[in-house]
């Protein structure tokens, strides 16, 4: 059921507005931090006034201008564009109070805090867009606003991650305007819509390349091997953007670009008919997931650098929604679309110790950190929370999204996935717990184990964080869990 | 016969070891001496909830409560049936000796906070595997317990202690993949993981798929119960441990694996089931061999700690063997063996842990004449060391008793002569051990007869005073043995675990 509504444009508005406030009076600290503050709390509500709607099944829907005829920009908040949207806005508000404790006393704060509420804007944007073309709008928009952010430190290494990271991305960004491009060339629409857009009498050919055009273009964000070249240079950026946006925003954006064409431009039915007739582009997008899942972890395996070790376990895990996403059974689909906001939750903690040791003790590398949870014991549990969720430990968030994955690949006769799966939380456990043991058990090298932990505003975030964690895998029934809506998103997937 | 009831104690019993854990985290450290009394008196608590739900398990009541819905369709359920109510109590029990023994043997350790409120939390996980009413819940607690159990294990953060913490975890997380996947598979095959039925996999599921299940339960479950060739980590692991630990370690934990095989043969696959795909044999084969080997290398071993690990080894072979014979004599003496091997276990390590605090010695061939400085210890010693034997009338014996009958009953009469064997062996690597202590002179002794009996100070101090431990270590020890004694004598009364397991017995079998 369809409603019309503003509130779908207003959530993004919401950023935007308060990007401009900063831009125009954001060098009053305490007006800059209010601000932040106060856009993402209402930002968050009313995101979150939209959910009991869409648990009952109700679509929003604002139409903007035409833009040409028959390409429109569209906010059209479905179950799934809900769900982005709640985990990019809930995220926000725990990310602001991180970045204002972690931002006290470096440069261009204003334009710092400017840019970040225009990613969260556009971000939003992406997981509203009701086409194909606005999506791709935002997707860009988000690619521009995150530079500035990627570059922050100025430094001749920022500057060059940040060119590599524009490189990577509009490549990426042109394959996608050139699939959109054609779509809208053989159906007619660019439109989202339940099962999807195209059909078969196109050709299996075309639908083959146009399949891959878009797998090539959001596969830069979601990070598929060989494209994911950019997210670890990237990791240069300070520890906010690294947290909400290359663990969440920028690459989830990629995975939600690869969700939507899937099943709301394909559709199920079209790409198993695709498969009958010989091309199997699911089952080749499933390989390249596995592939990442396990060389990502490797290369997780052998960083000292621990953000660098968080961006290719990031790598890895964005290739578990691929994977689920690629199955194209309800229940891999559950798991992989669970896993966007479980690996957020589990991520962003992991992220946010990473800067809140850093700030405290300017320890980049793993191998200096002996010792860390003597004196920063409540930082450290937060990440070991983290890590076991990251290995899949039951009751934890991972193993919600794994149980699910691991019954879809059964579901879709593919063992090897399952494999794959528990190979990788053996993986994630190789290189997530030694730190984890590091930290607890080899005693600091200077002997000293007084207690010193970071300022509360770093810490706050570590330890919310950290409770989702096992929040979203102990309560993943309820109904206002994010569960909840994937399981509604799946249905309107698979017309159950 | 059984019904079932909804009752909060199956709650209870996981949540006050949990609540004592954060009570004992939360305690500063001014209120130091308080950690180790607050863990044995959550123990305590934890037994009398556990005691409060005996007269009506024996009565056939299953005590049960639906927690949650984890994902849809799976619930966090908890309920307590004969069978888990014994290893529950068991646990229970032997935490409440080991807590107390920790007091003692733990003063002037470093990291008591750690070690107390990680002790504690054990139980709370070993309650909810004891109480687990599904596989789902069942995994749960089963893997909260091998992660929490680290930072015991490596609780000394010795080089050694860390390489045996670090080899542990890596046996224990490839074996719980095996079981993830095994446990998927079965809620894909059956779409239920319920613990309540005799068996809910079907043959008509195909042979293959069946096959692939039973071994991979089998490994996941076999790295805990450490069947050979999995069993790597225990050697290293419980003899690192302090000796409170390596007590849960040897007596419960490694259980919960044996445990967890026998709830796959008996609520999973069911009897029948296990029959018809004749799995059974090859598995009792297979702890065989386990069986004999590890006695053998127990009796390679000089460190006391090791030699007591390798015996565990081979009584979890008694406990598996017992189980895949399917006979019901068999299955008595597989599931009162968990109990039993808990109780003579758990006394002979808290015994080493006594040695160990009050002279030092870690190797048997340094312990010559100790039985004259802790003559209480190294009685209780004797007394479980016999117990493992199988002497009549102690619990070992009824252990091996219905073993031995269940072997007979399945017409297998090689497994007798390894039950035999194994005894041999037993006295073997454990007599030797009494005898060291009680017959042989120590040095000091030795050199003063040398000197033509003149005794100097030194050597009265060294050679003949009293080093017996204290009485928080003596009691936990001194009641270990009589356990292992009356539970044995008194075997077929009411209240003993017997009684439980012939009702458990006769409805996996039915």
């Amino acid at each position: 059921m369809e409603v019309y509504s503003i509130r779908p444009l207003l959530a993004p508005m919401i950023s935007i507005v308060c990007a401009i406030l900063i831009f125009w009076r954001g060098d009053n600290t305490f007006l800059r931090r209010s601000l932040s503050i106060s856009a993402s709390i209402i930002k968050w509500i009313v995101v979150f006034s939209m959910l009991p709607g869409s648990l009952a099944g109700k679509i929003y829907v604002t139409q903007l201008v035409p833009f040409t005829p028959g390409i429109s920009i569209l906010l059209r908040v479905d179950a799934l564009g809900m769900f982005f949207g709640m985990v990019s806005s809930t995220l926000w508000v725990i990310t602001t109070i991180y970045a204002i404790g972690y931002m006290e006393g470096e440069h261009a704060r204003k334009r710092f805090f400017a840019f970040f509420a225009l990613c969260v804007s556009t971000t939003v944007g992406i997981a509203f867009a009701g086409n194909m073309f606005t999506l791709f709008v935002f997707y860009e928009m988000l690619t521009v606003c995150t530079y500035p952010l990627v570059i922050h430190e100025e430094t001749p290494e920022a500057m060059k991650a940040g060119r590599k990271y524009l490189v990577y991305t509009l490549t990426g960004g042109s394959f996608i305007l050139f699939a959109t491009a054609l779509t809208f060339s053989l159906s007619g629409t660019v439109s989202f819509s339940q099962p999807g857009i195209l059909s078969i009498n196109s050709g299996v050919g075309i639908l083959a390349v146009l399949f891959a055009m878009f797998m090539l273009g959001f596969g830069v964000k979601s990070a598929i091997m060989p494209l994911h070249g950019w997210l670890p240079s990237a990791m240069v950026a300070p520890t906010p953007v690294s947290s909400l946006l290359h663990a969440v925003a920028v690459v989830k954006a990629g995975v939600f670009g690869i969700t939507r064409v899937t099943y709301n431009i394909f559709g199920v039915s079209l790409l198993k008919e695709m498969a009958s007739k010989g091309i199997n582009v699911a089952y080749i997008l499933m390989w390249a997931a596995m592939i990442t899942i396990i060389c990502g972890s490797l290369m997780a395996l052998m960083q000292d650098n621990l953000k660098k070790r968080l961006a290719y376990s990031t790598i890895s895990q964005l290739s578990y929604i691929v994977l689920g996403v690629s199955l194209l059974t309800p229940d891999g689909a559950a798991g992989g679309i669970v896993h966007i906001v479980n690996q957020a939750f589990m991520k962003i903690t992991m992220f946010f110790v990473a800067g809140a040791i850093y700030k405290k003790t300017h320890k980049k590398n793993i191998s200096e950190m002996h010792g860390i949870g003597h004196k920063m014991p409540i930082t450290m549990a937060t990440f070991t929370v983290a890590s076991l969720g990251m290995m899949g430990l039951p009751p934890t968030a991972g193993f919600i999204s794994k149980w699910y994955l691991c019954l879809g690949a059964l579901d879709a006769g593919q063992i090897i996935a399952v494999v794959v799966l528990l190979i990788s939380s053996f993986l994630n456990a190789a290189y997530f717990l030694p730190i984890v043991y590091r930290a607890y058990f080899v005693k600091p090298p200077d002997g000293d184990v007084t207690t010193d932990e970071a300022h509360w505003t770093l810490l706050l975030p570590c330890v919310i964080c950290s409770l989702y964690v096992i929040a979203l895998g102990l309560f993943a029934d309820l109904p206002f869990v994010p569960l909840a809506l994937v399981r509604e998103a799946v249905k309107q997937f698979f017309v159950l | 016969m059984l019904k079932e009831v909804n009752s909060i104690l199956p709650v209870l019993a996981v949540l006050i070891p949990m609540l004592f854990s954060a009570l004992i985290f939360l305690l500063g450290e001014k209120h130091s001496r308080w950690w180790g009394w607050l863990s044995f008196i959550g123990s305590a608590s934890t037994l009398s909830i556990l005691l409060l739900m005996l007269p009506g398990s024996l009565k056939g009541t299953i005590f049960k409560i639906y927690l949650m819905m984890i994902v849809p369709d799976v619930w966090m359920f908890l309920r307590v049936d004969q069978f888990g109510l014994v290893l529950g109590i068991s646990a229970a029990t032997l935490w409440t000796l080991a807590s107390l023994h920790s007091i003692g043997y733990m003063k002037g350790e470093h990291a008591l906070k750690r070690y107390f409120s990680f002790l504690i939390l054990c139980l709370a996980w070993t309650a909810g595997v004891a109480a687990s009413g599904n596989l789902f819940t069942y995994l749960i607690f089963y893997e909260l317990f091998s992660i929490t159990t680290y930072p015991l294990i490596v609780h000394e953060e010795t080089p050694e202690a860390l390489a045996a913490g670090k080899k542990y975890m890596i046996y224990i997380l490839v074996g719980s993949s095996f079981l993830l996947f095994a446990i998927i598979y079965t809620y894909f095959l059956s779409g239920t993981l319920t613990l309540s039925k005799p068996g809910i996999l079907l043959l008509t599921y195909g042979r293959t798929p069946l096959l692939i299940l039973f071994w991979c339960y089998m490994l996941g479950f076999g790295v805990k119960a450490a069947v050979m060739p999995l069993h790597g980590w225990v050697p290293d692991a419980h003899p690192i441990a302090p000796a409170p630990f390596s007590a849960i370690l040897s007596g419960i934990m490694v259980a919960v694996g044996a445990f967890g095989i026998m709830r796959t043969v008996f609520n999973v696959f069911g009897a029948t089931l296990v029959r018809e795909l004749g799995t059974g044999i090859i598995m009792a084969y297979i702890v065989s061999f386990t069986i004999v080997v590890s006695s053998l290398f127990a009796l390679d071993q000089d460190n006391l700690k090791r030699r007591l690990a390798y015996s565990t080894i081979g009584q979890m072979g008694y406990i598996i063997l017992g189980t895949v014979l399917l006979t019901t004599c068999s299955v008595w003496g597989a599931m009162v063996h968990i109990a039993n091997h808990a109780f003579m276990k758990g006394t002979l390590f808290l015994c080493a842990g006594n040695i160990i605090k009050q002279t030092g010695k870690h190797n048997i061939s340094e312990m010559r004449g100790i039985g004259k400085k802790l003559p209480l210890t190294m009685a209780a010693f004797t007394v479980a060391a016999l117990g493992m034997i199988g002497t009549p009338p102690l619990v070992g014996f009824i252990s091996k008793w219905y073993l031995c009958l269940g072997s007979l009953d399945a017409n297998e009469v090689i497994f007798v002569v390894v039950l035999l064997i194994s005894s041999l062996l037993g006295a073997a690597y454990f007599l030797p051990i009494v005898y060291t202590a009680f017959f042989q002179k120590s040095r000091e002794e030795v050199s003063i007869e040398a000197d033509g009996g003149h005794v100097t100070a030194a050597a009265e101090t060294g050679g003949r005073k009293s080093l017996e431990a204290p009485k928080v270590m003596i009691i936990p020890v001194l009641l270990g043995a009589a356990g292992v004694f009356f539970v044995g004598l008194f075997a077929e009364v009411k209240y003993f675990p017997l009684s439980l397991i012939k009702i458990a017995a006769s409805f996996f079998l039915k």
